[in-house]
């Protein structure tokens, strides 16, 4: 695969127009789909979920939590923070499986370092496909595609704007689009690496698929087994490429009990017929283009992908730059400050920038059981294992992979959710009205108005979607002069 | 409109607070992202100017009908020599600061390039004035 990236790149010279959408074009990229649903009836109206979100897209209105759709940014920090559990990423029944006759499943490294060591990835999609799975991809082996790209891009494509940041994680896409606008131009413009192990699924079947002849109904149905709601929107509603091959989310903590029970019967099941390898499909390819660069006593696995720094270190490991510099970032607020960061012009000196919206990057994504220190521990001693079994595998002949299957299609427009009004004169007036009530707010950010701080209602309230006497302290006032006259 | 902001001379980690807000309340009025971005870079660019060599001060931002126009004043030593002081690469900064990623004589450059217009007023022993101005190109508004 090598040779085919670089410098046919295409530059991305459409910086200006970026800027200059119309309000309309702006509009149609904002996704109405998100993943995250609110369990009205737990929601006990708390404001906990208000407060903690960093794009400040929460209300509570009438005693309920909403989302502020163009805001959302799928991070899933109110699914972290809510006490009540209101707040979830909708998980479907494993019976949908039912509807297809071939069933992959996209197993990301975030999923193996779920479970402790002695269940080895083999016993895993073992109860994977006690599950109801009939074929295992991992996401893993496509991840090593694009650090092998992105290794190209970087060192092939002139006038990058540096640094350059993955697009990996959609939640910090997403980010970048509705607070950091100039900096999409900075962002990877490669695929993420499930969204080529799904083609890639579905090409195989495809491929194996000697039944099309005999039976009517065939389908193929494409799985992601999903640590975070971010990636479960993108399935959905994909931002960067027109359509996803993902048929399905499933999250690791909805599949997480039935494989543990999966793997208690894999034991006693004679497992042979489950592991034949005919159907754990990986990418022999990658691994052996890895060992044909690089000497094999330097083990690599790219399993380290889910863990903050791994995809840097993936690119190192194919980079023959002694020289690359990068950066790394996890955790929501980490992110917006580097993001801040290099938006006011620092750090340009940095080849690259990998930024995980989940402290510990996908281990420690919100629909993810284990402890991030956990999910670290069990990654090391899989690395480890790695070091100590994997041989390279033969090289199929379709080893090709081309730049145009992997980069994204579709242009990422700026959601300028902040915006006012969208004419400039009535949005300052509005703004000048807003600095006013701000001075009239106690300050406090306390949240029980339902909006996240003192001056995001002032910024309701100019938008009509609030009232000052929303504000406890306002109001309190307001009743201490009517009963007492004070 | 004016915004103001004070600049504080000793807390380092401060430094571009006040860039990050203007930044937000331009996104809100909803002006092109690359006239943000220059002011964002400009402003903090002085910001940290201001903490290095003059011990913080204040900054006032107003935002007219096509202008961000943008007043940072300090009480520091002053500039003896600008024209030199705007020459890429030149550098006073101490080196405790250069050890710290800044002081690579880019930042007077760096705030000219950013604005359409830069005055800077300074008498040593006395202080700094920089004024920027910043066109909004109502045109380019989405």
């Amino acid at each position: 695969m090598t040779g085919n990236f670089g410098a046919g790149l295409p530059p991305d010279n459409n910086h200006d127009n970026i800027n200059e959408q119309s309000q309309t074009e702006v509009a149609k990229t904002i996704s109405v789909y998100h993943s995250v649903e609110l369990e009205e009836d737990s929601c006990k109206g708390c404001t906990i979920c208000v407060t903690g979100c960093p794009v400040e897209a929460i209300r509570v209105h009438d005693g309920k939590a909403h989302i502020l759709e163009e805001r959302c940014i799928d991070c899933g920090e109110c699914i972290r923070r809510c006490p009540n559990h209101a707040k979830q990423a909708k998980s479907p029944e494993l019976t949908i499986l039912d509807d297809y006759n071939k069933r992959a499943a996209l197993v990301p490294p975030s999923f193996y370092a779920q479970f402790e060591c002695k269940y080895s990835e083999q016993e895993l999609h073992t109860a994977l496909k006690l599950l109801g799975f009939t074929d295992i991809f991992n996401v893993a082996d496509d991840a090593t595609i694009i650090s092998q790209a992105t290794t190209e891009y970087l060192k092939n494509t002139p006038n990058l704007p540096k640094p350059v940041i993955s697009s990996s994680c959609p939640t910090i896409i997403k980010l970048i689009q509705v607070r950091f606008p100039s900096l999409i131009d900075n962002l990877l413009p490669l695929l993420p690496p499930v969204e080529l192990t799904a083609r890639r699924a579905r090409k195989t079947l495809q491929k194996t698929d000697n039944t099309s002849t005999l039976s009517k109904v065939n389908k193929i149905g494409v799985f992601f087994i999903s640590p975070c709601p971010a990636k479960m929107t993108v399935a959905r509603s994909p931002v960067g490429y027109k359509s996803s091959g993902i048929d399905g989310v499933f999250s690791i903590s909805a599949l997480y009990l039935p494989v543990l029970n999966a793997l208690k019967k894999a034991h006693t099941t004679s497992a042979s017929e489950f592991n034949s390898d005919s159907s754990t499909f990986t990418n022999e390819t990658t691994k052996s283009d890895l060992n044909t660069t690089k000497s094999t006593n330097d083990a690599y696995n790219p399993i380290i992908w889910s863990r903050e720094c791994g995809e840097a270190e993936s690119i190192i490991h194919f980079s023959s730059s002694k020289t690359f510099n990068w950066l790394s970032a996890g955790g929501i607020k980490q992110a917006i400050d580097l993001l801040e960061a290099i938006d006011d012009g620092q750090y340009s000196s940095y080849d690259f920038t990998e930024i995980a919206a989940c402290s510990g990057g996908c281990i420690g994504g919100p629909l993810s059981i284990s402890t991030v220190p956990e999910a670290q521990a069990v990654l090391r001693s899989r690395l480890s294992q790695t070091h100590d079994n994997k041989t390279p595998g033969p090289l199929p002949e379709e080893s090709d992979i081309c730049l145009s299957d992997i980069c994204l299609t579709e242009q990422i427009l700026p959601r300028p959710s902040r915006k006012l009004s969208n004419d400039f004169k009535k949005a300052r007036r509005m703004m000048e009205k807003q600095e006013e009530i701000i001075t009239q707010l106690p300050g406090l950010d306390c949240g029980s108005c339902g909006s996240p701080n003192c001056k995001a209602l002032a910024e309701d309230i100019v938008r009509g979607n609030a009232k000052i006497e929303d504000c406890v302290t306002i109001l309190k006032a307001h009743y201490e002069k009517l009963l007492f006259g004070k | 409109m004016k915004f103001h902001y004070d600049v504080s001379g000793t807390d380092f980690s401060l430094a571009g607070a006040a860039s990050a807000d203007i930044k937000k309340k331009l996104q809100q009025l909803g002006l092109p992202s690359l006239v943000i971005k220059r002011t964002a870079v400009a402003m903090y660019e002085a910001e940290i100017n201001m903490v290095v060599h003059a011990g913080g001060g204040e900054t006032e931002v107003e935002i007219t009908d096509t202008d961000i126009v943008i007043i940072m004043k300090d009480h520091g030593p002053g500039i003896p020599d600008i024209e030199l002081a705007m020459k890429e690469g030149y550098s006073t900064a101490p080196s405790v600061v250069q050890e710290l990623g800044f002081g690579a004589g880019m930042g007077l450059p760096n705030m000219k390039r950013n604005s359409d217009f830069l005055s800077i007023d300074s008498k040593v022993g006395q202080g700094t004035t920089v004024t920027m101005r910043i066109h909004i190109d109502e045109e380019a508004s989405v």
